[in-house]
């Protein structure tokens, strides 16, 4: 089960699995984004490859006009996976 | 396998083993062509937002977080081991 909700704040919360199945939905959300950006991961308790992939492109996007993702409350696991896949260098996280 | 071996309508097959102290995890892929992941291009993880490419990382993070993977290819039949010794690891 996956959910990527934009909050009235401006803030998108992610939570379940974002797995390659969830692409779409995901995609749905991202794309709206067009300014800087926290991604909240407190309730996310697993990302693909594939999700990685969707946030690059969003953050690859988004540095064309000098605005980026904050991704904020990651669990361990995920901060891991960031760190193998090296976007930890390339992303802002908290 | 089940996103990229679209040409085949055959069940994958999965096994999941514990050898000692090791994980051993195998998948098999009936009527397909080749394809070889630890020959697999390497992703530039250090690069630069703006020279990252969008794909690739799900080879790369196998290989970060397995000891082993093996890749066999014959009778039109893939099969890839993984191995994961389990001890010292929070799995």
């Amino acid at each position: 089960m996956f959910e990527a909700k934009m909050k009235e704040s401006g803030e998108i919360l992610l939570s379940g699995r974002f797995d390659a199945s969830q692409v779409e939905q995901a995609s749905q959300v991202l794309d709206k984004i067009n300014d800087s950006c926290n991604i909240n991961f407190a309730e996310l308790d697993y990302i693909s490859s594939a999700g990685l992939g969707i946030l690059l492109k969003t953050q690859k996007r988004l540095s064309d006009s000098g605005a980026k993702l904050k991704l904020t409350n990651m669990n361990k696991h995920i901060k891991d996976v960031f760190q193998y896949a090296g976007f930890d260098t390339i992303f802002e996280i908290e | 396998m089940v996103k990229y071996s679209k040409e085949s309508a055959s069940d994958i097959s999965i096994d999941i083993a514990k050898k000692n102290s090791t994980l051993v995890v195998t998948m098999i892929d009936f009527d397909v062509d080749p394809f070889d992941l630890t020959k697999a291009k390497e992703v530039d993880v250090k690069a630069h937002l703006e020279d990252r490419k969008v794909g690739g990382l799900g080879i790369h993070l196998t290989k970060q977080m397995v000891d082993k993977i093996d890749y066999e290819y014959k009778n039109r039949q893939s099969k890839i081991t993984f191995m994961l010794n389990l001890e010292n690891k929070n799995v």
